[in-house]
């Protein structure tokens, strides 16, 4: 059977991959696309640590859903702003809106 | 009816969901709601406070979320303390509603105004009613946030909203103080209440040093709210906002937030001699400070706000003192007054449309009631009997009499003596004279119920609210105070010195008669007086330079530190090209206009690397998503690293 | 090795290769294509952690919805991509100007990676077996229990979050709505200044009648306010 440690290590694997691509991307849609990354690596760790330690506890399941639920509507208010930001500056980058900076 | 406190709170925040939801920012019907729901809320207070005062203390709570084995509680305790506060903050509040009918007519955001006002009040009283520290903290946010919105209602001038920041900025320094404080209270104890606070206090579970430390970190958060040395320079900016707010927020409840904290915690404050001795001396010293600035303001808004922070101070003094009495008291009867006397100056803003003093004069012919309201809630400040003043100066007095520490008792007398001065010279250039803008003054005129309705209130208040702690009948305010401290905790019963309350008369009187001497007989030029005062009256009008010495020590400091970053960058890291450049730049001056070259090279190369240096530090606010995004990961990847290799 | 370690492999290394192409692929379109592979793999994971239940919705959620509408917000975005042939190094020299700059995102995702294993390692975690037998799912997983619990002692925040998604769809559509469709249900532009809620981020007065060239208003303010 496959120890703990291979799904946590492959969660902790696909975060820093998410981490890595939110923090070098300019595109907003990019930056959205590997927060999901990241949402799905801690989703994993939910499931797999309720499989291992808390097999009978179903608040692990419940919480995954959660996040499912959150990150959908995240991704349908995400880009409806994404929509908006493209229209007016005709670009996605995410460093074009920089009104509140002065 | 003490059990039903909790609803007093309740129906302003109500009244705020609904003026949010349904009534709209803009539309004048929300306005109505706000004053019926604090209407309801006074009502309920005066019940607590009938029930409270006869020796009822209740509270309930809920557990509001548990992490671990640790919770954390949600709920009201009510007691005499609270009970008079929430009579003073509900009247004050209502009275404000009913005068920005009047003085906010027509104003772009008059409903998002009554809507802040109502989420105020909710905060203010939800404040009061906190049983722990933890909802104490949430609630005491709440209100600096409102304040922050009010200060910047006309947000289109940049000076308001800078005044905004600038109030939310500072009080932000003793929050966090504050922060620490409670963190520190929690590690020390395991438990947030009060009543548990209080308990593991007397039964001597916390060293000195924790109880000193904690006391010290929530005075700061008290210092921070309650405009007091060095953190006060904020109350002065506030008055950038409309003036029923300053009355409300900047003058009446907000910050007495900070008094109350230390009264609330006054088991805590009294375990430790040291923080007392801080609370006194910061407060005795602020007292007098604020007062001497006040001497010489121009803006009459201003004068007031000096005047509140030196009344504050006062209330601190009477704290440290060890006298609770005294700064409650004073608490209150400060907020009858000084809310009178900000309505007042709004009443006379609102006619004139000048806040300066220099242009206004001889009003009392054009405004007798607001004149008349004024005048009460002046003469009750400076401390004449049997106004409301009088008696709880004299608390305060007699208690830095009896602490032992004759040089806070005088300079406690000294700022009873400036007081005096000062608000009688406000009052005699604004009110009496003869009128310096004839053009203002002729459309001067009074205003209707509106305006007339909360002055009369507030006048009577701040006539009388002082008989609760007068020795005429039998200090009920003292037995009030006794039934709130927990069992265990005694209230100090301060002997009657006849001394001290001959001479605070006399500092009022001879403070009032140096006044009209001055301002109303001429007897003095007031040209050859500032002549004679010469670099002080010049070290006050600047506000003993506080500003400008912030201003330069943290800009300095942080142009200075960019320089450095500068250099680093500029001769290290690019290295040779701008060594030879330097060498080069060297040689010109040699053979060049050596005068010139020197002087204007060294004073354009300081500006120049200035100017670099605040480049290279201004990249830390890059408003690049990315940046901001990899400073926060960065920081959790520290602190997942420290628990992962230094934490076990 | 067993077969399930095979497959469990098989499925890291396909998750893996996706999610690195999502992050590097110069174009986002097949980066968007990569995302549905790389959650189809996640999917795969989660079966073989007997969430049969949480593999479906996956499936249904993050493959069927959540990767459509980004495939749709790339279309309708309708804008070339941000420097797409760039190098990321390049991209990041740019952006701060400093050589050391670019190094920083790799070294907060790499001290993510040694903190967390770290942490894992010594929490004793590596070499775990599951209690009870092997290939049944446990009650914790399993879909009537789950069931139960969402509408028994978690009904609530069930609620909660359908009233979320509900206020999500909503904003969604005010946002992304074309400011004359709003017109529309604001009515006629009686006065003449109106605060516009789906003309963007900074939601500022504007007249109403000068909307027509957003884009061109928008640089002018931009050029002028930098």
């Amino acid at each position: 059977m496959i120890p703990l440690g291979y799904f946590l290590g492959f969660g902790v694997l696909l975060f820093a991959l998410g981490l890595y691509g939110v923090l070098t991307q300019r595109s907003a849609i990019r930056m959205v696309m590997a927060i999901e990354l990241m949402l799905n690596a801690a989703n994993i760790n939910f499931l797999a640590f309720t499989r291992y330690l808390y097999p009978d506890d179903p608040r692990g399941a419940i919480w995954a859903i959660f996040v499912m639920t959150v990150a959908a509507a995240e991704v349908a208010v995400g880009l409806a702003v994404i929509l908006v930001l493209s229209r007016r500056r005709q670009t996605i980058d995410v460093d074009a809106a920089e009104e509140m900076k002065h | 009816m003490a059990e039903l406190a909790w609803v007093a709170a309740a129906l302003p925040f109500f009244s705020f969901l609904i003026q949010v939801f349904i009534t709209g920012p803009t539309r004048r019907r929300g306005d109505w709601v706000g004053i019926i729901a604090t209407a309801a809320s006074f009502i309920l207070s005066i019940g607590v406070l009938l029930e409270t005062t006869a020796g009822v203390r209740t509270g309930s709570s809920f557990l509001w979320a548990t992490m671990g084995d640790r919770t954390f509680r949600f709920g009201y305790h009510v007691d005499a303390l609270t009970g008079v506060m929430l009579v003073v903050v509900a009247l004050v509040s209502l009275m404000v509603h009913l005068f920005s009918l009047g003085y906010m007519e027509g104003d772009v955001r008059y409903g998002r105004y009554y809507t802040i006002l109502s989420l105020f009040t909710f905060s203010m009283l939800g404040l009061l009613l906190a049983d722990n520290f933890l909802q104490l903290f949430v609630f005491w946010e709440l209100v600096g946030l409102c304040s922050f919105l009010l200060i910047g209602h006309w947000y289109e001038e940049k000076a308001n909203s800078n005044a905004a920041m600038k109030a939310f900025l500072t009080t932000r320094v003793g929050d966090i103080g504050m922060a620490i404080g409670i963190f520190l209270l929690y590690s020390a104890t395991g438990t947030l209440q009060f009543e548990e606070v209080w308990h593991s206090v007397s039964a001597g579970l916390l060293t000195p040093a924790t109880i000193t430390a904690v006391s010290l970190l929530l005075f700061a958060g008290a210092v921070g709210k309650s405009a007091q040395f060095p953190l006060h320079v904020w109350l002065p900016d506030a008055m950038a906002g409309p003036t029923p707010v300053s009355a409300l927020i900047h003058a009446a409840t907000m910050v007495a937030a900070g008094v109350y904290l230390v009264a609330r915690s006054f088991p805590l404050f009294s375990a430790s001699p040291t923080a007392m001795y801080w609370v006194a001396a910061i407060g005795g010293f602020t007292a007098f400070f604020a007062a001497t600035i006040a001497l010489v303001q121009e803006d009459i808004k201003k004068v007031l706000a000096y005047s509140t922070i030196s009344q504050l101070g006062y209330m601190f003094l009477g704290l440290g003192s060890g006298s609770l009495v005294a700064g409650t008291f004073h608490l209150m009867t400060q907020a009858f007054f000084k809310s009178l006397l900000f309505l007042a100056s709004g009443s006379v803003i609102h006619a004139l449309h000048t806040q300066n003093l220099h242009e206004m004069g001889g009003l009392y012919r054009r405004m007798r009631w607001t004149a008349w309201t004024w005048i009460i809630g002046s003469l009750a400040m400076a401390g004449v009997p049997p106004l409301s003043g009088f008696w709880s100066k004299d608390e305060v007095l007699l208690a830095a009499y009896h602490s032992g520490r004759p040089l806070l008792f005088w300079l406690g007398l000294i700022t009873a003596l400036l007081t005096a001065f000062y608000i009688t010279r406000a009052t005699w250039l604004a009110f009496f004279g003869r009128p310096r803008d004839e053009e203002k003054f002729r459309h001067a005129h009074e205003g209707d119920w509106r305006f007339k309705l909360p002055l009369g209130v507030l006048a009577i208040m701040a006539a009388f609210s002082g008989f609760v702690g007068s020795s005429w009948f039998g200090h009920p305010f003292t037995h009030w105070m006794e039934t709130t401290l927990p069992s265990g905790f005694h209230l100090v019963e301060l002997e009657p010195a006849g001394i001290v309350q001959l001479l605070a008369l006399a500092a009022a009187v001879l403070g009032i008669l140096l006044g009209w001497l001055v301002y109303g007989a001429g007897v003095v030029s007031r040209s050859a007086l500032i002549r004679a005062a010469g670099p002080v009256y010049t070290l006050l009008k600047r506000k003993y330079y506080l500003d400008e010495l912030y201003g330069w020590l943290f800009v300095r400091t942080t142009v200075a530190l960019s320089w450095v970053v500068s250099v680093f960058d500029r001769y290290i890291v690019d290295g040779i090209v701008n060594l030879i450049a330097w060498f080069s730049t060297q040689l010109s001056f040699a053979t060049g206009d050596f005068d010139r070259s020197v002087i204007d090279g060294a004073v354009n190369g300081v500006g120049a690397a200035f100017s670099a240096g605040s480049q290279v530090l201004r990249r830390a606010q890059t408003g690049y998503v990315g940046a901001y995004l990899l400073v926060l990961l960065g920081a959790m990847a520290a602190g997942l690293l420290v628990l992962a290799f230094i934490v076990d | 090795m067993s077969t399930t370690l095979l497959v469990f492999f098989a499925l890291a290394a396909i998750s893996l290769l996706a999610a690195w192409r999502v992050v590097t692929d110069p174009q986002i379109m097949h980066a968007g294509l990569w995302m549905g592979l790389c959650f189809v793999g996640v999917a795969g994971i989660f079966l073989l952690l007997t969430a049969e239940f949480l593999a479906g919705v996956q499936i249904l959620v993050y493959v069927g919805a959540i990767t459509t509408i980004i495939l749709f917000g790339i279309m309708l975005s309708d804008v070339e991509e941000v420097q797409p042939q760039e190098p990321p190094f390049y991209r990041f020299r740019r952006r701060f100007g400093r050589w050391w700059q670019p190094a920083l995102p790799l070294l907060v995702a790499a001290a993510f990676l040694v903190a967390l294993f770290t942490i894992y390692g010594q929490a004793g975690w590596s070499d775990l077996q599951p209690v009870g037998p092997a290939a049944s799912t446990p009650a914790g997983l399993d879909i009537p229990a789950i069931g139960h619990a969402l509408f028994g002692p978690y009904a609530l925040p069930a609620e909660a979050a359908s009233v979320l998604l509900l206020s999500a769809l909503l904003g969604a559509l005010v946002l992304a709505m074309r400011e004359e469709t709003l017109r529309v249900f604001r009515g006629s532009p009686g006065s003449s200044r109106v605060l516009q809620p789906g003309s963007g981020m900074a939601g500022r007065e504007v007249n109403a009648g000068e909307t027509d060239h957003p884009g061109q208003d928008e640089k002018k303010e931009v050029g002028a306010g930098t």
